[in-house]
């Protein structure tokens, strides 16, 4: 049976069953690795992981029911890492490492080790349908960043809408900007999508209120620099 | 990609160059062609952008006493937006000029600049 090792919310696990990854109720951002892989891939990459991912959502109700517990087992299986996987362990981006300083060392060291076994299977890999369903990756594909990366802050479109078309909305557009670099600075990840989204809105506001009113605006403007003129 | 990326450049260079002719060739001050600021019409306050259609058209005929008296703000805010869009839309600066424009403090500062601004000149009638 195939085991894999889990990426997910930040923290790492493994080795595992296609059943625990079930019980662990992951969705999509979560990425797996196994041996025969060259790197970590997104879930939604290995074929039995992303049906069990499509199942899991229809019976979503009947997967809550089974208490998400992981057997003793798993964790004694806990292989040793050989020299060789060391070096194909996934490095992990110098940036990444700034960005989420909380992440502690010992998931680096925790990073895939391919059991003995494994590698001896690693032959039977179903290769060609991890090639078929995207790009071969790299064998120094750096590692998933365990932060996701930071939400767009629109500042600058918030800054010219201030200058040029809206000046409310524009500072509003900047203020979500402040809020979606803070929420991310403090890990709160979700919070800075949803402020970066609203941002977004602002700004969108600010053009089409734009849009409207220059042509009126510039209308008026003509009727007013007509009456000036003698007839 | 490269192909879209072409197309659009070419567009806005296109634009950019059409809004500079406009620019230098008719004055906004007595021209009706320009469109007049939204709250400045509505509230009679200015906003902190207010002067900017005067200011491009000093700036390109060259008199920049004139330009800085229409909005001085404007001088210091496009080599700020030239630099957001450098590094927001190329990878001409470094990695660390992200980590800086992005900084909360810097945004911070920046909007707090301009909410000064928009005050101060309704004041003392910048």
């Amino acid at each position: 049976m195939r085991q894999y090792w889990i990426n997910y919310n930040g923290k790492q696990d493994g080795p595992m069953s296609l059943e625990q990854i079930a019980q662990m109720g992951v969705d999509e951002t979560a990425y797996v690795w196994h041996s025969g892989l060259p790197d970590w891939v997104r879930i939604t990459e290995v074929t039995e992981l992303n049906e069990m991912l499509q199942q899991a959502r229809y019976a979503s109700q009947q997967a809550q029911e089974q208490a998400p517990e992981m057997p003793q087992q798993a964790q004694e299986q806990a292989p040793e890492m050989p020299q060789q996987t060391q070096e194909q362990a996934p490095e992990m981006p110098q940036q990444v490492q700034e960005q989420a300083p909380e992440m502690p060392q010992q998931a680096q060291e925790q990073a895939p080790e391919m059991p003995q076994q494994a590698q001896e299977q690693a032959p039977e890999m179903p290769q060609v349908v991890y090639t078929a369903q995207g790009p071969v990756f790299p064998a120094q594909h750096p590692m998933p960043e365990e932060a996701p990366k930071c939400p767009p802050t629109n500042l600058v479109w918030a800054i010219i809408t201030t200058l040029l078309c809206c000046t409310p909305a524009g500072i509003v557009g900047i203020v979500f900007a402040f809020m979606t670099k803070k929420h991310y600075r403090e890990g709160n990840y979700e919070k800075a999508q949803k402020m970066s989204d609203y941002g977004a809105w602002a700004i969108i506001f600010a053009i089409i209120l734009g849009l409207i009113t220059m042509p009126i605006s510039c209308a008026f403007q003509g009727i007013q620099s007509m009456q000036d003129l003698p007839f | 990609m490269t192909r879209k990326r072409l197309l659009l450049g070419t567009g806005i260079a296109v634009v950019a160059l059409a809004a500079i002719v406009v620019y230098v060739c008719f004055n906004p001050s007595t021209s009706g062609l320009f469109p007049r600021c939204l709250i400045l019409s509505l509230t009679g306050y200015k906003c902190p952008g207010c002067g900017s259609q005067r200011f491009i058209h000093a700036m390109l005929n060259g008199d920049v006493r004139q330009a800085l008296s229409y909005n001085i703000f404007l001088a210091g805010a496009i080599p700020v937006i030239v630099l957001y869009l450098l590094n927001d839309y190329t990878r001409l600066l470094p990695s660390w000029a992200d980590k800086v424009l992005k900084h909360p403090v810097t945004i911070a500062a920046l909007g707090l600049l301009t909410i000064a601004w928009w005050v101060l000149r309704n004041i003392y009638n910048w």
